[in-house]
């Protein structure tokens, strides 16, 4: 897909994932999925994973699973997300996508920020363990993270407790 | 190496009966087994660990495992080519073919999609054994549609699914299907990989089938384990410190392991979406002697990459014909692109194998190893 054909389907997918109609929406994530390289909606895409519809949220999933290229572009969305949805699956994925970004990021300061809130206070495991994940990934700028990743890394759940202790290595610089 | 530790058994034995294959389609997992160490002696320690304690540590005896399949086979190169299933035709009463296939979100929308449905009867149908990935909606609902229209339409499948596995609320089951009139599942065989140490998103599933022949020239059925894997990206590269192909490596030496002393069985076949090329396989593909068929072969319906995998010990598991593929469902059925993703965005990949076992050359004393057990 040329860029001017990739900048209409943009828009198009752009507009048809802000439609209320669940099965709009449904309809253009499964044409973002099946087309495998959507960018620039990424926090849009994001906040669907925490619909109330259970198929608009299973497609989503799919999406940010398979088709959703991130950008630094996207960050500001992602953190945004991150600070005030109290939806784990959201959360869930927008330090998956931070985490993919890794050390480019590009808004380096607000992204651990967020990163280490949802670590800190978030009530669903999965977010937490992907926001260790994501930290160790974004390696030495994430070091002002490092007091709860070594909370996490003593006291979580042993999933959690080897992401952090990655994240911390990463950070101090020690191959994982 | 990362291992998969404390796996406690809570499963009967196979030997327990077996059941008609109208319930065992209807059986559903969990059915958890343990599966075990490589050494005949670290196996003995385990069951009397098991015993006193209930629970089977697998991390005390990695000291006893490894060095299984170092040894080179001496086969030469298997005359390995793609093949296309047009070129195959009808099944053989010599060969079996089975196949993995993720079929993208298979849940009970998909499967009311009668277009869709048609193509994945006629792409099962082809196929002796399944494996199929994401399997939603947390039931049999679509996976027993896809039966049931394969039977409609003269077949005589049958079908075992996983309990929904994942660690968000987006979970997904495996399941198998397979053609009875010539593969017998055997009763009480399937199981999901318990992983208390939460390794893998979505632990895989093992289920284990025997051709069915008469045996012939003393040669017997083909018997073997699967294991169906669906790796998850973002927990698969090698430079994020968590790869999930660094644990497949241990599932697929434990299975194997485990089958070989329960139940005798050598050939485990691991298959699935791994989400990776060969390059990277990682500890997987380092497993010696083991090996991905169909290699980088694309297998996404755009066919611009490579994420699906058949992997054998090509020194066990010699009852691979050479014979494989990934079948362009697109083409070879006349699709239009648009067709073809709604059906997946993942074709199967194939490989056949001979209906009976191969005839295993005795061992000799210098091949005898210090475990006492001589090499497959």
């Amino acid at each position: 897909m040329n860029s001017h054909h990739q900048q209409s389907a943009n828009l198009a997918w752009a507009e048809g994932i802000s439609s209320q109609s669940a099965e709009r929406c449904v309809q253009t994530l499964r044409q973002i999925v099946a087309a495998g390289n959507a960018s620039g909606l990424s926090g849009r895409i994001v906040a669907l994973a925490g619909s109330a519809d259970d198929e608009v949220r299973m497609w989503a999933a799919e999406a940010l699973e398979t088709a959703v290229i991130v950008r630094t572009e996207d960050v500001t969305d992602l953190v945004s997300l991150l600070a005030t949805s109290g939806d784990g699956e959201v959360c869930y994925w927008a330090a998956t996508l931070l985490g993919r970004l890794g050390n480019h990021v590009g808004k380096t300061a607000e992204a651990v920020v967020a990163l280490e809130h949802c670590l800190r206070t978030s009530m669903y495991l999965p977010a937490r363990e992907r926001a260790a994940w994501a930290l160790c990934q974004i390696g030495l700028a994430a070091a002002p993270a490092m007091p709860t990743l070594r909370h996490a890394a003593v006291d979580g759940p042993p999933r959690l407790k080897r992401l952090a202790i990655a994240a911390l290595e990463a950070i101090r610089g020690v191959a994982a | 190496m990362g291992l998969l530790s404390a796996l406690t058994r809570k499963s009967k034995s196979r030997s327990s009966g077996r059941r008609g294959f109208a319930s065992a389609a209807k059986q559903k997992l969990p059915i958890f087994r343990w599966f075990g160490p490589s050494a005949t002696v670290a196996g003995v320690l385990a069951i009397l660990g098991f015993v006193f304690t209930g629970k089977v540590e697998f991390s005390r005896l990695d000291g006893l495992t490894g060095g299984i399949g170092s040894e080179t086979s001496g086969l030469g190169d298997i005359p390995i080519q793609p093949v296309s299933l047009r070129a195959l035709g009808q099944k053989s009463p010599q060969t079996i073919r089975i196949a993995t296939f993720n079929i993208q979100v298979f849940g009970d929308k998909k499967s009311q999609d009668a277009n869709v449905m048609q193509t994945l009867a006629q792409t099962a149908s082809l196929f002796d054994v399944i494996a199929i990935q994401e399997v939603r909606g947390g039931d049999a609902t679509a996976v027993d549609r896809l039966v049931n229209l394969i039977n409609r339409s003269g077949g005589s499948y049958s079908s075992i699914i996983s309990e929904p596995i994942g660690r968000t609320s987006q979970k997904e089951s495996y399941a198998f299907i397979w053609d009875q009139s010539r593969i017998m599942f055997l009763p009480n065989s399937a199981y999901v990989v318990q992983d208390t140490a939460d390794r893998m998103h979505r632990e895989p599933m093992v289920a284990s089938f025997e051709v069915r022949t008469v045996a012939a020239d003393g040669r017997l059925p083909f018997s073997f384990n699967m294991i169906n894997a669906h790796t998850d990206p973002d927990e698969v590269s090698a430079t994020s410190g968590i790869n999930e192909l660094d644990v497949l490596d241990d599932v697929f030496v434990r299975v194997r392991d485990f089958e070989y002393q329960t139940s005798g069985q050598e050939d485990t076949i691991l298959v699935g979406d791994l989400n990776v090329d060969v390059r990277g396989l990682s500890e997987l593909g380092s497993i010696p002697n083991v090996y991905s068929i169909a290699g980088d072969l694309k297998t996404n319906t755009l066919r611009t990459k490579t994420y699906d995998h058949i992997l054998i010990d090509r020194t066990v598991t010699t009852e691979f014909t050479g014979r494989y593929g990934v079948l362009d469902f697109q083409n070879d059925f006349g699709l239009t692109q648009e067709q073809a993703i709604k059906v997946s965005d993942h074709q199967p990949v194939w490989a056949e194998f001979s209906a009976f076992e191969s005839v295993r050359q005795p061992a000799i004393a210098s091949d005898i190893r210090a475990d006492g057990r001589a090499p497959r």
